[in-house]
């Protein structure tokens, strides 16, 4: 065989820049403003907070639809199956067997977490649009199971409250700081979750997933376990949210458009994650903003709501198809939250 | 590593394998020694691309076996294989478009040639290195001319460190310039005890590394040996300008 002994190519000098100096304040300045917003029993007033405890499950929720359609290429329809696990699981913990409420949050969103390991099992075997349908139908048999149950603490199709559990341990001002609490709590754990995550291997072989499954796995990538863990991952991030809602709202009913199994929640997700940048890190969480913004400041309800959010969405995916954060990523080329690489050898760039 | 003991370190036996009524490959013997480079040439529809496949897993066959170190590997996924040692460059190349190509790089020697940290970083850099990618490395894969995605193709399958390379035209649509340069990587590959099994119709180019070649047609093997030899064969003519005169000699 081939006996002409060429040398393996010198490796030149290089590093891997993952961090810049940008995205070093940018994530200070994170930290920073988590730091004061979790002051914000003490400094702001119940108004403003009860509108941002809307806004941190917002975030949560395009957080999670974002990794699971930007970064796995997993288009569910059918997150809020999860919203509505986590709520009701919180209820079934606090109103029928009398837990913390909050511990019956934690609770919630972890039996919402396991759950999401067998549904993993089946949906992820289908592709695209058959995925998308799947997840929807499993949300809907979730709706439908809870609304059949006759247990009084569920309430069946009439819907349940929460308000016995936290009024019992706590009067309202104080419920409403350990909500605030919990629902920051919330956004930055399942935030740097998700960073710790995307920056890690698995990160990038979501991003082979999303791009070319087959080539994927002919590169050595373990395709279905990518999209499992980050199936149940976004599953508990939901129920977080779901169990967020719960806190706040108080009650809850299981049947309907704008239930807690609603679609809408999807409409909401898939809305955040356009308008703000799909496939980027930063991006939903402006997409949550805008939202958040919309349903505060303007004052058309029901169903014209929904028109507006769609009509916006179509028309961002027609003039801004990279959102807001994707265009300006591309146009100054920063990413404040860095999950990539960049390559500078000796040699310039 | 040799295929002296009688263990190949890739092998197929007898595989069939049908799409409906079509049989694609109709009872295929090969082995790849390993270091060995195996060329595999052949009309449109002969089962060529199909018989890769069934090597890196991405087809299961309907009948035979894939050995690979002389263990059944036959139900064996392609993340598995490649895990395993056989990486693969597909014939139309698919990027990870919206990944930059460094990154491509990266998730093969992370995940298929299982490297961490520093180390599989050096192993994505010698891999773009090799194949004249690295001034490309922050450009994200779907801004690639074909060149360059045939290019990061053959990158990405080196940077999971496979023992053996399947090649499915990775020369088609180049100039004669960059046919040559190919060589030269591919040969530099190979003289690391790299196997490569490699599908060309550009036979001229392909010469240049083989030490054997396979001719197929209609799904059989018809042909297999020495590279010259087998392309004077009358039954490779045959398939070739497919005229029915002459009867099939292997």
């Amino acid at each position: 065989m081939s006996e002409s002994a060429v040398a393996a190519p010198v490796a030149r000098d290089f590093r891997v820049q993952r961090w810049s100096w940008v995205s070093v304040l940018f994530a200070g300045g994170l930290a920073g403003i988590v730091t004061v917003l979790a002051f914000g029993p003490v400094l702001l007033g119940e108004n403003t907070q009860n509108n941002l405890i809307q806004l941190y499950f917002l975030m949560i929720m395009a957080m999670m639809w974002n990794a699971l359609a930007g970064y796995g290429g997993l288009v569910s329809v059918g997150q809020q199956g999860f919203i509505g696990l986590g709520a009701y699981a919180a209820v079934f913990f606090s109103v029928q067997h009398g837990l913390n409420p909050y511990m019956s949050m934690l609770l919630g969103t972890l039996v919402a977490g396991a759950v999401a390991i067998p549904i993993a099992a089946v949906v992820l075997w289908l592709r695209n649009g058959a995925f998308a349908i799947a997840t929807w139908v499993v949300a809907e048999v979730f709706s439908i199971l809870v609304s059949l149950d006759p247990n009084p603490a569920i309430g069946g199709g009439t819907g349940t409250s929460a308000l016995l559990p936290f009024n019992l341990r706590y009067d309202p001002t104080h419920r409403l700081h350990y909500t605030y609490w919990a629902a920051l709590g919330a956004v930055a754990v399942f935030l740097l979750l998700l960073f710790v995550l995307l920056r890690s291997r698995l990160g990038g072989s979501l991003q082979a997933i999303r791009d070319d499954e087959e080539a994927a796995a002919s590169v050595g990538v373990r395709v279905l376990l990518g999209k499992g863990v980050l199936f149940v991952v976004a599953g508990m991030g939901c129920a977080a949210a779901g169990t967020v809602i719960l806190a706040w709202q108080l009650s809850v009913l299981p049947i309907g458009p704008d239930s807690i199994f609603g679609i809408n929640w999807t409409a909401r997700m898939i809305f955040m994650v356009l308008v703000g940048g799909i496939g980027t890190f930063e991006g939903p969480i402006i997409g949550a903003v805008v939202l958040y913004v919309l349903q505060t400041y303007v004052s058309i309800s029901g169903i014209w709501y929904f028109v507006m959010l769609g009509g916006i969405a179509i028309g961002f995916a027609l003039l801004l198809p990279r959102g807001i954060w994707g265009t300006i990523q591309e146009r100054f080329n920063v990413q404040l939250l860095p999950v990539g690489y960049r390559l500078r050898t000796g040699d310039g760039r | 590593m040799s295929s002296e003991d009688g263990t190949a370190l890739l092998a197929a036996v007898g595989v069939r394998k049908r799409f409906g009524a079509l049989v694609v490959l109709d009872g295929i013997d090969v082995t790849v020694g390993a270091g060995e480079a195996v060329g595999i040439v052949g009309p449109n529809g002969a089962g060529k691309t199909t018989l890769l496949s069934v090597f890196a897993g991405s087809q299961r066959p309907d009948d035979g076996e894939v050995r690979l170190r002389g263990h059944d590997v036959t139900s064996i996924g392609p993340a598995a294989r490649c895990r395993l040692g056989i990486g693969r460059a597909h014939q139309v190349p698919k990027p990870f478009g919206g990944m930059t190509v460094f990154e491509n790089v990266l998730v093969g020697a992370s995940t298929g040639g299982r490297r961490r940290g520093k180390d599989a970083y050096r192993q994505a850099v010698q891999a773009l290195d090799q194949c004249e990618l690295t001034g490309l490395a922050n450009r994200t894969a779907e801004s690639l001319g074909l060149l360059h995605r045939k290019r990061l193709e053959l990158a990405r399958a080196l940077a999971t460190s496979p023992q053996i390379l399947l090649l499915d035209e990775i020369g088609a649509g180049l100039t004669d310039e960059e046919a040559i340069e190919l060589v030269a990587t591919i040969r530099e590959v190979q003289s690391r005890d790299v196997a490569i099994v490699w599908i060309e119709h550009i036979v001229h180019v392909l010469v240049q590394v083989i030490d054997r070649l396979i001719c197929m047609d209609g799904g059989r093997i018809i042909a297999e040996g020495d590279p010259h030899a087998v392309m004077k064969d009358a039954s490779v003519i045959d398939a070739y300008l497919g005229s029915t005169a002459g009867s099939p000699v292997a």
